[in-house]
């Protein structure tokens, strides 16, 4: 079973400052990590690697910063690490970033199964997986909860209203949900082995892409809804009373109570 | 301008009619995969109503459905393509937009056309900020080859009746080697999306039996219990979550109760008039957000906030 992952190397979005004056986020250096629902198709790509056997294979799109995640990729046990970076990738929409990992996969070669997270920690667009799938005109399933492989493919997709549990013929392309499996935390050895490990670069040229993107951002703010951020502690018993009535005085005056 | 609406969702569909309305849309039509009933209901809403009958299809399979879709919109001419951002609408449009060519924005949350061609705001950075959008370069000249915008729930007034448009039958031919072994139908939610307060319980609460205390305050504020998304989707302790991927709410009171406010949860209430917390960790994100905290054990503070609202 040859699998492919497609692995973004997100913002850490919980870590984005912003401008006080523009407004914008100041991204210049700011903190990136393996896009969280990446993390798990990884740990659930190399599960079905450990029952059946195969390869895991990953790929990863983005600016040059990319190439940070490939170590973490080789500590939690992957076989290979393909990467396309440009500094014009930090830009690119879903269109162009699944145009991409398509012309990557294709040179990487033979696949059964191509995992992705549903949607990526920043981007948050939940459509690169099924354009690869259309790119590729596989069978497409997101959202997956669980996924068992044994010359098919049966996943289950929480779509929502209701959880879809599919059957189909491989290759195929499942994106997966947050909750698919708790993804193992690599050890200080395999970390260190993974430092030493190699990895393929792609450059675009040799993809034979343009870099244009058919979404244009062109302002980005963040919502400031301004807290009253009264906070008062309620840790000693004697003091309690007190200092939650000060809250609940305030809830009655704004007439919430 | 032509815009063509389809979701699933019935709820969603209206707020869609209504968005394409807001667009100045001269003609409004809608996509249907499901019955002649479900397509007349539509065209109540809309100038034409087009639909692949989905007894042809079976149950929802994003490459199947796509394909239906795209030969209803080739059947029409839209320039905008209205799809309901649920888990299977976005996955309509991303395959939508490889066959077409044409460009896809999702978590639309406002949307205006101007001589440049459509513009939008979506949510940025997984919820934290919240980016304008210009879809697509070209502008609108080729036929049949829509822009494409998944519009997130909640965001327009669902529209009423007021057309009595035809209804058109596609008929598709669409093969299909996959499976729908099983379709689990969710228990319903308990209408966070409408309440006026919300009590929210996250993993500080430690123990199913331990929501108890939650509901009993929720009860005294007159409001409904909603959980985090790891109580819900890893414990299953409630059949949906409120923040960003779950259901964002805007009540007039929110508690947070042993929450830690990462922001794909704040994302989600940031709408609420007022925000009240308790949580034991000084430190926790949440209090940046709230306009009452209370650091403490919430199996102290809450029987104590439950005794003091009852007298
Ligand atoms: C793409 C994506 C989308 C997501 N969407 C959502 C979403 O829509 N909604 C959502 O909720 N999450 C979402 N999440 C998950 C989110 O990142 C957090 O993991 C989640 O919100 C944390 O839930 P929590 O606050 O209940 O748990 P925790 O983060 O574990 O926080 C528990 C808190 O309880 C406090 N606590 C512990 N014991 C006590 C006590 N005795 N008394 C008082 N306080 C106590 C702790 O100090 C801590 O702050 C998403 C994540 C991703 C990656
Ligand atoms: N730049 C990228 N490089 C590799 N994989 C990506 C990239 N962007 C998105 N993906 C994959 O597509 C999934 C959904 O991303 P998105 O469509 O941005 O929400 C992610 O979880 C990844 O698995």
């Amino acid at each position: 079973m040859d699998i492919i992952v497609c692995v973004k190397q997100s913002y850490d979005v919980q870590q984005l400052k912003f401008d006080p004056k523009t407004g914008e986020p100041m991204l210049a250096g700011a903190p990136r990590k393996m896009s969280d629902m990446d993390r798990r198709a990884l740990e659930e790509a190399l599960r079905i690697k450990e029952k059946v056997g195969g390869t895991v294979k990953t790929v990863s799109v983005g600016p040059p910063e990319t190439r940070d995640v490939v170590k973490e990729i080789y500590a939690m046990g992957a076989d290979e690490a393909f990467v396309v970076t440009d500094m014009k990738l930090d830009k690119a929409d879903s269109d162009l970033t699944a145009k991409i990992i398509v012309e990557a996969i294709k040179k990487i070669g033979n696949f059964d199964l191509i995992l992705a997270g549903a949607a990526s920690t920043d981007g948050y667009s939940w459509q690169i997986p099924a354009k690869v799938a259309a790119l590729l005109d596989l069978p497409f399933f997101p959202n997956a909860i669980s996924l068992s492989v044994n010359g098919e493919l049966v996943a289950e997709c929480d779509l929502g209203e209701a959880i879809y549990k599919y059957k189909a013929p491989l290759p195929s392309v499942v994106s997966v949900s947050l909750e698919i499996n708790e993804p193992r935390i690599p050890t200080l050895s395999a970390i260190l082995k993974a430092s030493r490990k190699q990895f393929t670069d792609f450059y675009i040229k040799d993809l034979g892409i343009d870099i244009v993107t058919e979404l244009e951002v062109r302002k980005v703010t963040m919502p400031k809804v301004e807290r009253k951020n009264m906070v008062v502690e309620a840790t000693d018993p004697s003091k309690m009373e007190d200092e939650i009535k000060k809250i609940l005085d305030e809830l009655r005056k704004e007439n919430i109570l | 301008m032509e815009v063509m609406v389809y979701s699933e969702n019935e709820k969603l569909f209206k707020e869609l009619v209504t968005a394409a309305v807001q667009l100045n849309a001269s003609k409004i039509t809608s996509a249907v995969i499901g019955s002649k009933e479900d397509a007349e209901k539509a065209a109540k809403y809309t100038d034409k109503a087009f639909f692949v009958d989905s007894s042809q299809l079976g149950e929802y399979k994003p490459k199947e459905y796509a394909e239906a879709l795209h030969s209803i919109v080739k059947a029409s001419d839209p320039q905008v393509l209205l799809i309901g951002g649920t888990h299977k609408g976005n996955a309509l449009a991303a395959i939508l937009s490889v066959k077409l060519g044409e460009p896809s924005v999702t978590e639309v949350s406002e949307l205006k056309v101007t001589e440049e061609g459509l513009i939008v705001l979506r949510s940025a950075f997984g919820g934290v900020a919240v980016a304008e959008v210009r879809v697509g370069r070209k502008l609108f000249t080729k036929v049949a080859s829509p822009k494409i915008a998944c519009v997130k729930p909640g965001f327009f007034t669902p529209a009423e009746e007021s057309k009595n448009g035809e209804v058109e039958k596609i008929n598709v031919d669409v093969k299909s080697s996959i499976e729908v072994l099983e379709v689990k139908k969710k228990e319903a939610g308990v209408g966070l999306e409408d309440a006026d307060v919300v009590v929210v319980a996250g993993r500080g609460v430690r123990k199913k039996e331990d929501l108890s205390l939650i509901e009993e305050l929720a009860k005294i504020l007159g409001g409904v219990v909603g959980v985090t998304r790891p109580l819900s989707a890893d414990l299953h302790w409630a059949p949906t979550w409120v923040g960003m991927s779950g259901i964002p709410i805007k009540p007039k009171l929110y508690v947070g109760i042993g929450v830690s406010g990462q922001i794909q949860h704040v994302a989600g209430i940031r709408n609420s008039k007022i925000i009240m917390v308790v949580n034991n960790d000084p430190k926790a994100p949440i209090f940046e957000h709230a306009d009452y905290g209370v650091i403490g054990d919430l199996y102290q503070v809450v029987p104590k906030l439950i005794e003091m609202l009852k007298s």
